[in-house]
């Protein structure tokens, strides 16, 4: 009895954890519009169904998708969208098990940073896609694009409880000798001046040390990412190590909120709404968050992360990248798709205004913002942009960004930076190989 | 898979010998690894299993009362593992509710960072742990608490021997097959623990509670390293195999019928 129940448990068991969720588009109408696509005149496209794998934040919400499916179709009547959803959890290895088990749809929205190294699992974009983007959002794996982004985020920036700074005559810094002569001034008068996370989130620890080392090895050898690739740099390299000093001496100084290190993403933010600490460092979409939080009883401002010199750069990455399965069998509807994401104002609109990024397009996708959200964009477009390098030809290899994350935290709690460096290049060696 | 490089990926990897064991000798990682189960196994095997036996004992009448609480000692058996980590995670959490009834009872003069300290973020887990299994354990060596017969412990009674007498010279000899099954499975189930950390401290701080079913895991998804994590899972299946055959030999010599 034990080994029949066993059996069709594992049946079970097998069925249910590769078939992914599907959800069905509640709002489908049939309008009849006419045919938009390229077929011979007088004949009719055939319906087709493709299956988009979207993931769902409180950002990116049901209701969003389905107003975006819903655009889609009514442009593209003889297309119709069968909406998939990440479950919770890493998208990539999700993405991989769906690859490997053969079922993956026809368009994957993110999950894509391991399908790019396989060859033959995504289908190249052609130029009437990539001459949609900026050039600088293009990205090729040896001679392809295999994959676009929809989004641009600005990544870390510092925002400030500009009642605390008036009341000490504070002023944003203009470099990072300034930033910490506010620190020390803020915990002299025994204000909290810098508030972090814990590893709720891999990033959010390290958060202000990754941009801190994108802004001033991007003032020293540009393309970090490239330059590491490349070796030209180490991660032991004096001007790394100095970097991570800097960022360490902060945490010795006793700069950061007691509990950083308990903090999850959400308690962090609350607390420093609260008014608990002078500073936060977080990305581009908590300005969003910030121009609509209610019951705060300061103004917030905000500053790109002070680099040693008096250089501005805005740390970004892009992201929500689009990609077409390369065994799809409706390579033109799938592409349709992708299209439509950056051809059709609307869609761009609601989707990066929902996550706070900016669009990628070649003329920008402005949507309505909040007073901190629309400085920090007018702001980005006068800062030259130092990427993080998470996609791309010299993108750290798989498992590094989350080996450079620990590390962080490690540091955060003690551990010496030069040991952890040292270790950090030797995975890295071992990573590249 | 053990003997090539491969990512897990692709059908691209190569066949490299005993490489990945060799690296294994040299990986900081792996070794702490080994270090971290080795102190979460004997803290929860003994914890759970000295608990669990003072409680089965407590609880081997059979009464209402006690049926109901022997329910509630097995109660967090029957909730999922990540359930429980994150329930655990809440109470040990800044501000949580073991800080808060702590504060309450004057019992903190500063905060105690449960899993966030690297030196009792390990003994927060096994708290955890040894919560979520004690109530199995329980049952199994209830079961064999039942099988020893009443007039043994009568026999006892009537040569005037304590209670301390009974449990020593009739409840413990008697208990050992439900006893060594009771650690051999909780020796298994603690070598093989991931789901716990991996929701509780994420291997963290500083690897602190990186055990080798974490390990072995982190590498092969995180880090595209299915060939290497494959030589570690060899290696963890090797340590269960001979822990649990000295466990079954030191057992069976241990027993005795009367």
């Amino acid at each position: 009895m034990l080994v029949i129940a066993m059996t069709i448990m594992a049946f079970t068991g097998c069925k249910s954890s590769t078939e992914p969720t599907v959800q069905q588009d509640d709002n489908k109408t049939k309008e009849s519009t006419p045919v938009t696509d390229k077929k011979p005149e007088g004949s009719v496209p055939e319906e087709v169904t493709i299956a988009w794998l979207t993931f769902e934040t409180p950002a990116f919400t049901p209701e969003m998708y389905n107003e975006i499916i819903k655009g889609f179709e009514a442009e593209h009547p003889h297309i119709k969208i069968e909406r998939q959803v990440y479950p919770t959890g890493d998208r990539d290895k999700y993405a991989n098990t769906l690859m490997a088990t053969e079922q993956l749809p026809d368009v994957l929205l993110e999950g894509l940073t391991d399908l790019r190294k396989v060859e033959g699992a995504l289908l190249p974009l052609s130029e009437d896609i990539t001459n949609l983007l900026r050039e600088d959002a293009v990205v090729k794996y040896g001679n392809q694009v295999l994959d676009v982004p929809l989004s641009r985020q600005i990544k870390k920036n510092i925002y400030y409880n500009k009642s605390i700074f008036e009341k000490y005559g504070l002023v944003p810094p203009n470099n990072w000798e300034e930033f910490v002569a506010i620190c020390d001034t803020l915990k002299a008068k025994g204000e909290v001046p810098i508030i972090g996370g814990g590893p709720d989130k891999a990033w959010l620890t390290g958060a202000l040390i990754e941009s801190m080392l994108q802004v001033d090895m991007k003032a020293q050898v540009g393309n970090f990412g490239k330059a590491v690739k490349n070796k030209d740099i180490t991660w032991t390299d004096p001007a790394v190590v100095e970097i991570y000093d800097r960022w360490k001496s902060l945490i010795d100084s006793g700069y950061y909120h007691e509990g950083s290190f308990s903090f999850t993403y959400a308690q962090h933010v609350d607390e420093f709404f609260k008014g608990s600490a002078a500073m936060i460092c977080n990305g581009g979409w908590m300005a969003k968050q910030a121009d609509g939080a209610e019951g705060i009883e300061f103004e917030i401002g905000w500053f790109p992360v002070p680099g040693k010199d008096e250089t501005i750069y805005y740390t970004a990455a892009d992201s929500n990248f689009l990609g077409i399965n390369a065994k799809t069998k409706h390579p033109e509807e799938s592409k349709a798709l992708i299209k439509f994401m950056f051809e059709n104002i609307e869609a761009n609109r609601l989707f990066n205004g929902n996550d706070g990024s900016s669009s990628t397009t070649k003329e920008p996708i402005r949507y309505e913002m909040g007073p901190i959200q629309e400085e920090m964009f007018n702001k980005a477009g006068e800062y030259e942009v130092a990427f993080y390098p998470f996609s791309g030809e010299f993108a750290h290899p798989k498992g590094m960004q989350n080996v450079i994350r620990k590390m962080a935290q490690d540091i955060f709690l003690g551990e010496d930076v030069g040991e952890q460096l040292e270790k950090l290049q030797q995975e890295y060696s071992q990573l590249l190989k | 898979m053990s003997f090539t490089n491969s990512d897990g990926l692709t059908r691209d990897y190569d066949f490299i010998g005993i490489a990945n064991y060799l690296r294994l000798f040299s990986d900081d990682k792996f070794i702490n690894s080994i270090w971290v189960t080795t102190q979460f196994v004997v803290i929860v095997v003994i914890a759970v299993n000295v608990l669990g036996l003072f409680i089965a004992v407590m609880l081997k009448k059979a009464s209402k009362a006690n049926n109901i609480y022997r329910s509630i000692f097995f109660l967090p058996v029957v909730i999922s593992q990540v359930a429980v980590a994150y329930i655990w995670k809440n109470i040990y959490a800044y501000d949580g509710l073991l800080d808060y009834i702590l504060q309450f009872f004057g019992m903190m003069a500063t905060r105690i960072n449960w899993i966030t300290d690297p030196k009792i973020a390990l003994y927060s887990l096994c708290v955890a742990e040894i919560w979520r299994v004690l109530g199995y354990h329980m049952v199994l060596i209830l079961a064999g608490l039942q099988t020893i017969p009443e007039e043994l412990y009568e026999a006892c009674d009537i040569d005037g021997g304590s209670r301390w007498d009974n449990f020593r010279h009739i409840t413990l000899p008697l208990v050992i097959p439900g006893l060594s099954i009771s650690m051999i499975m909780c020796t298994i189930g603690a070598l093989k623990q991931y789901d716990m950390v991996r929701v509780l401290t994420d291997g963290g701080p500083v690897g602190a509670t990186a055990t080798i079913g974490y390990s072995i895991i982190d590498r092969a998804f995180n880090y595209g390293m299915m060939g290497y994590a494959s030589s570690m899972a060899v290696v963890l299946f090797i340590i269960i195999g001979i822990i649990t055959i000295i466990q079954n030999t030191y057992f069976n010599k241990k027993q005795v019928d009367y």
